[in-house]
């Protein structure tokens, strides 16, 4: 009886370890592109938003050279604004694209896409008379990318050309 | 407690761990590519929705995200409102009446996952949902948008989409605003190219 009782209870071990490979659930841990304690905080702040897209039809819109083997790049943009009038001032965009030299710079509101004439558009300023990034207002937490041609960029089913606010909340 | 009482016990606590395992796919996944690369096994649910598709429909479109597990899209997904869930990625097929152009059924290839670590993630199960849909004009506070609404045939399942562009769907809470991601997922729903 007792080999029995021993042969079961190292059983139990070896599933309880087959068990352990499956752990309990937790929150996603993946690392944010850029720092939680970076994100800039006050009333000069208009929004910061994050997100993962695509890698190389983007990169080749904004002319940056990646591997052959990039399938995603990191953003984070933060849009700056007067803190009394709330119009809007200058931007910072960092990620993958832009390791070696975060962009800044100003944004400024355009109206229509190429295929909604009534869109909310930002386009940044990127020191360039024949370069802007341009992004469309969603809603007041959600931007997406547009390409050359002012129209959406579209995603895979991995990512979406999307950015997400993450402070301040709205 | 006799021995059979004990034995009971153990046999019971060792097979538990097998139930549980039996509902899991049982992969890990390194995080070094694409998760559709790696994870996505869609023929078998694929193949299953072909089913239930009504005669004289034809695809009005395929849409594909991996997006987070965020609350408003679990019901829909079928996935438990407290239950293990990090990512969901969609494979959703909108069918309409060949002749009149109307929406007729749905059908979305479903995967959840979570995190085991920062560089590997696990699928908790895939499913394929099915049900009717529609195209409704809404208003919000500044303008008219198209948004489809989407009804499993599974109660509570329900999920409203927003036409951002022709290849473009995004998810929208009971508000009406558009679901909002994380630094690295997001809601959007992009047309995809392959059929």
């Amino acid at each position: 009886m007792k080999a029995i009782l021993l042969l079961i209870a190292l059983s139990y071990c070896c599933f309880s370890s087959t068990q352990s490979v499956d752990p309990p659930f937790r929150p996603a841990t993946t690392a944010l592109p850029l720092s939680v304690a970076d994100i800039p905080t006050g009333p000069t702040v208009a929004g910061v938003f994050d997100g993962r897209t695509p890698c190389q039809e983007i990169a080749q819109a904004l002319n940056r050279p990646v591997s052959s083997d990039c399938f995603k790049l990191k953003w984070r943009l933060v849009l700056y604004q007067h803190p009394q009038t709330r119009t809007h001032t200058t931007y910072r965009l960092e990620g993958t694209l832009y390791r070696q030299r975060v962009r800044e710079g100003s944004w400024t509101q355009k109206t229509g896409t190429k295929t909604d004439s009534t869109a909310t558009v930002y386009q940044l300023d990127l020191n360039d008379p024949n370069q802007s990034v341009y992004l469309m207002k969603g809603d007041e937490n959600v931007l997406f990318f547009l390409g050359k041609d002012r129209d959406l960029l579209i995603g895979n089913a991995d990512f979406g050309y999307t950015l997400n606010r993450i402070s301040p909340k709205k | 407690m006799n021995h059979r009482n004990v034995f009971r016990m153990l046999l019971f606590l060792a097979l538990v761990p097998l139930a549980g395992y039996k509902t899991i796919d049982g992969t890990n996944q390194a995080l070094t590519g694409p998760v559709t690369a790696n994870v996505r096994q869609w023929e078998q649910l694929l193949q299953e929705a072909t089913q239930v598709i009504p005669a004289g429909s034809s695809v009005a479109g395929v849409f594909g995200a991996t997006s987070p597990c965020g609350a408003a899209v679990r019901p829909l997904h079928g996935v438990a409102a407290a239950g293990p869930c990090d990512l969901l990625n969609w494979r959703l097929t909108l069918y309409e009446d060949t002749q009149t152009h109307l929406p007729t059924v749905f059908t979305l290839a479903s995967e959840s996952m979570y995190f085991v670590d920062n560089r590997t993630i696990r699928t908790t199960g895939k499913r394929l949902v099915t049900g009717r849909w529609s195209r409704n004009q809404e208003r919000t506070s500044t303008r008219v948008s198209t948004v489809y609404h989407l009804q499993g045939t599974q109660q509570g399942a329900f999920l409203a989409l927003r036409l951002i562009h022709p290849a473009l769907l995004h998810p929208t809470g009971p508000d009406g605003t558009l679901l909002v991601g994380t630094a690295g997922a997001s809601y959007t729903l992009s047309k995809l190219k392959e059929l």
